[in-house]
């Protein structure tokens, strides 16, 4: 029978014992398993052994990256042949190590699961980003914690989604209460018929449009970007757009809109420019909903902006 | 300080995790303690608290900030470059580096050396740990943490008031466990002047070198010395001793040659109240169970958080209320100390 392992990561105090802890004593999720809980770090909350056991759930911890090897998850196995494992990953361990490991027949990576403290996020993207990056970019379900109203929504968003587009996120106040979050205010008013996007709004424009394309149709935009290069599917389609630094200057994830101009075959990949014109909607298959195409109908080229990356703040 | 007719910059790297209070920190030694100087700061991280631009400009400190760290892209380069310009433009007395909380600090201590530059003086290696952190940081952030503790020549511990001698006491055990010879600054900040953090970066106030000094006693070979017989200070630099302890190759004569002097030092958390120090100095100051003692010199926190300092020599002591120092304190300098009995009377390990 198939081994489902669940991969926990996040930072040290980011609230991976507590989820965890949550998820095994507080829900179903023991009933008619065996669990098996893989530790890898020792922070400030513990695991009582005693209760975990009366859900069935065996306990081993880890001290040190070099365990992650075929032999040991095969002893592991068995040892508790069990049919789920958790597994709380030190927030300085390698992911990648982690999951390209050979693992017994049977066991598999089901999901990955990611915490995040969204008071120190700030900070630690500021200094840690390549560390959070590999936290963020393989999870499949990320938890903002000790979300408070001085943190905006769109700042946590939009940086985990440059960094990985797929995941689910879910956004947990600091009572513990979940997703009864607004949206936030843009800032930039868009009930004006036009809309000039600054350089420093980018990125947040670009990804509330693609969240929201309905509040933007008929409007006129201003915005300014690279040109990126030609669409593959819009005869004088091209991309506009701006790259996020996701793990460092080797490692950026591209921002942007699609945009038509007769002019697209003209253009220098790279080039700046900047674009005036009106947004319509287009249905796209692969998205399974409209997105916004900005209709161009003034171009120009710009010189670089001194600061080229994407910021969400 | 000159050499060779050129300014001289010191260098100051200040380590430690996110969050630890590097900022704090420096901000407190330019605003209280450097004033005087021309003071570069190269930052390599966007802290919590930002050192605003205005109040550098204010206290007159240049600043040079580099890219976002990333542990991933190799920030040698960059770094290099930053520190050349830094002391060719400025000249400055004493260039502060902040590097980010994930490199490791033989990195950083190594780019500085690798600069080569004569004008560069490598003065402190600092290591700031949240008191809090300290023992969930040891066990799980590996090599980013032990590195640090490993190559910095002080460790200071921040938001000491927030935890229990108990906690205190383990941390340092924690940090001892790493490195037996840094200074450890374990006094809660606000009750520490930035002198007295500078002084303990620098080694510059050691309770065994003043009781030395005061018993014109060479700190090198723990001979008495003339006034006019100085221990080869001057032009030459001090250089270890051989075995035969030999001050000078024996080209000097000594006042008291046979008399030579062990001190031994401690430091601790240990609190004492005043009762229970001046029971202790009583015993110490009258009894020959500890060998011979010429004199003791001590800083002690009390329970109550306020400081008594302490001089010994035999049949006399004296306590007062003193200024805070960054720990607990203890020297004694004398003949055949027996050490053991003497750290066990004040109840220190």
């Amino acid at each position: 029978m198939r081994t489902r392992i669940y991969l926990f990561t996040g930072f040290l105090d980011s609230g991976k014992t507590t989820f965890i802890n949550d998820t095994l004593t507080t829900t179903d999720f023991c009933e008619n398993e065996k669990t098996l809980l893989i530790v890898s770090e020792q922070g400030e909350i513990e695991y009582n052994q005693e209760q975990l056991e009366s859900f069935n759930c065996d306990l081993v911890y880890v001290t040190s990256e070099e365990q992650w090897t075929y032999e040991y998850f095969e002893e592991l196995k068995e040892k508790y042949n069990p049919t789920q494992v958790l597994v709380e990953l030190n927030g300085m361990y390698n992911v990648n190590r982690f999951l390209a490991c050979s693992l017994p027949d049977e066991w598999q990576v089901v999901q990955v699961l990611t915490t995040i403290n969204a008071q120190t996020f700030g900070l630690y993207i500021q200094n840690m980003r390549s560390l959070l990056f590999q936290h963020v970019v393989h999870t499949d379900l990320l938890i903002f914690n000790r979300i408070n109203d001085s943190i905006k929504k769109s700042f946590l968003r939009n940086n985990i989604k440059a960094i990985n587009s797929s995941c689910q996120i879910i956004y947990e106040k600091e009572d513990g209460t979940i997703n009864a979050l607004d949206d936030d205010e843009l800032p930039f008013d868009i009930s004006g018929d036009e809309l000039n996007i600054l350089d420093h709004d980018f990125g947040i424009f670009c990804m509330d449009a693609l969240d929201h394309p309905d509040k933007y149709a008929g409007k006129t935009i201003t915005m300014k970007g690279k040109f990126i290069g030609r669409d593959k599917q819009i005869e004088d389609g091209f991309v506009i757009g701006r790259l996020a630094m996701v793990c460092c200057e080797e490692d950026t994830s591209l921002i942007g809109m699609i945009c038509e101009h007769p002019a697209a075959k003209q253009l220098i990949p790279n080039e700046w420019i900047q674009v005036t014109g009106k947004i319509h909607l287009e249905y796209d298959n692969e998205l399974g909903g409209n997105v916004c195409i900005l209709k161009v109908e003034d171009l120009k080229v710009v010189p670089p902006l001194d600061n080229e990356y994407v910021t969400f703040d | 300080m000159k050499k060779e007719g050129h300014i001289m910059s010191k260098v100051d790297i200040i380590s430690g995790f996110l969050g630890a209070g590097k900022t704090t920190l420096i901000k407190k030694l330019i605003q209280e303690s450097l004033s005087q100087e021309k003071v570069v700061l190269i930052e390599n991280e966007f802290g919590e608290i930002g050192i605003d631009g205005s109040f550098l400009k204010d206290a007159g400190i240049e600043i040079t900030e580099m890219n976002s760290g990333c542990i991933c892209c190799s920030l040698v380069g960059d770094f290099s470059e930053a520190l050349k310009k830094v002391v060719h433009e400025y000249h400055p007395d004493r260039i502060i580096i902040e590097p980010s909380g994930v490199g490791k600090l033989s990195d950083v201590i190594q780019a500085v050396v690798d600069v080569h530059d004569d004008e560069l003086q490598l003065n402190s290696f600092v290591a700031v740990i949240d008191a809090k952190k300290c023992k969930t940081y040891s066990l799980n952030f590996g090599e980013f943490f032990n590195n640090q503790i490993e190559y910095a020549s002080t460790i200071i511990l921040s938001r000491t008031q927030d935890i229990n001698n108990e906690k205190l006491e383990e941390d340092i055990a924690i940090i001892k466990g790493l490195n037996t010879n840094a200074n450890i600054i374990t006094t809660p900040w606000d009750d520490l002047t930035g002198d007295i953090i500078l002084n303990a970066l620098e080694n510059k106030d050691s309770l065994k070198e003043i009781l030395m000094k005061e018993e014109e006693i060479c700190p090198e070979c723990g001979h008495h010395h003339h006034h006019d017989h100085e221990c080869c200070h001057g032009e030459h630099h001090h250089e270890h001793h051989h075995h035969d302890h030999e001050c000078c190759h024996g080209e000097h004569h000594h006042h008291h040659a046979d008399e030579v002097f062990t001190s031994i030092g401690k430091e601790t958390v240990h609190t004492y109240t005043q009762e229970q120090l001046e029971e202790i100095l009583k015993v110490l100051s009258s009894s020959e169970d500890f060998g011979h003692i010429l004199r003791a010199k001590g800083i002690l926190p009390t329970p109550a958080h306020t400081w008594l300092h302490f001089d010994l020599v035999p049949g006399e002591y004296e306590v007062r209320d003193g200024e805070a120092d960054y720990t607990g304190r203890l020297c004694v300098i004398g003949k055949d100390l027996i050490e053991e009995k003497i750290w066990e009377l004040f109840g220190v390990k």
